[in-house]
């Protein structure tokens, strides 16, 4: 298996699907965020509007064909990852400072924790469909 | 909202959903009689937005009314969308597709009926 496989079929389309949700969900969420109330807290906000473009980017690049939009969905993946890990923390340790959920908000409570396997799966099926020969 | 098709238009989902998954773990394909349910729930969801979308210009204000109004427009655009990303593997996978898309609507339709009947400003 030299040759790196499709991200976007199989299991990956299903993945796909699950990213595409929640593309939609933060997007949602983060534009009347920002738009409604802004000034209450605009740094949970803002990453609250970071996070809605790193799922939106992961889908793309996951439903896309080539080396670049597994290049990105690698990098996209990876941020997101770290973005869950790190705004999870945040929100845990300083609630105050996020006033209202954002997808990320304790580790994705609000979402079933599914904003925290997700990017597990998602590194997991980009390996699982590299096909470089590793040795 | 209509509380009756709203909490009509979940349980279809949800049992959808169900369907799909179990047919996604036999590796079955998506049987034509599955394909017509979620078409038939995706005429219920924009019968429903409009029904809202009605009482909403008739005087009903929902808390957190751009929060409902973003609900209202996407759940329209759900399982079209699914549909359209399933079939092109109407296998094993295609139904696994149906099945987080119909999820997906159930759950955005309860969370309507929260902000629907707590009455904002």
């Amino acid at each position: 298996m030299a040759e790196p496989r499709p991200t976007r079929t199989g299991f990956g389309r299903v993945l796909v699907a699950v990213y595409a949700t929640f593309a939609l969900a933060a997007t949602a969420r983060a534009a009347v965020q920002l738009l409604t109330q802004y000034s209450e807290a605009p740094l949970a906000y803002l990453l609250s509007a970071v996070s809605a473009v790193i799922y939106v980017v992961a889908t793309g690049a996951l439903a896309g064909r080539g080396p670049r939009p597994r290049a990105v969905a690698l990098a996209a993946v990876s941020f997101e990852l770290i973005g869950v890990l790190v705004i999870g923390t945040l929100s845990v340790l300083d609630p105050a400072a996020f006033p209202d959920q954002t997808v990320w908000s304790g580790y994705g409570q609000g979402y079933v924790y599914i904003p925290l396997v997700l990017p597990f799966v998602g590194l997991y099926w980009l390996y699982r469909t590299a096909g470089r020969v590793r040795g | 909202m209509i509380d009756g098709l709203a909490n009509t238009i979940s349980a279809a989902a949800l049992v959808v959903a169900a369907v799909t998954a179990v047919l996604a773990y036999l590796q079955r394909r998506t049987p034509g009689v599955v394909t017509v349910a979620v078409l038939a729930v995706a005429a219920a969801v924009v019968v429903q937005a409009v029904i809202a979308l009605v009482q909403l210009i008739a005087g009903h204000h929902p808390q957190e009314i751009a929060t409902f109004i973003g609900y209202l427009l996407f759940s329209m655009l759900v399982l079209p969308a699914t549909l359209a990303w399933a079939k092109a593997e109407p296998g094993r996978w295609g139904n696994g597709v149906l099945a987080v898309g119909c999820l997906t609507v159930a759950v955005m339709i309860v969370r309507m009926g929260q902000l629907w009947d707590v009455v904002g400003g």
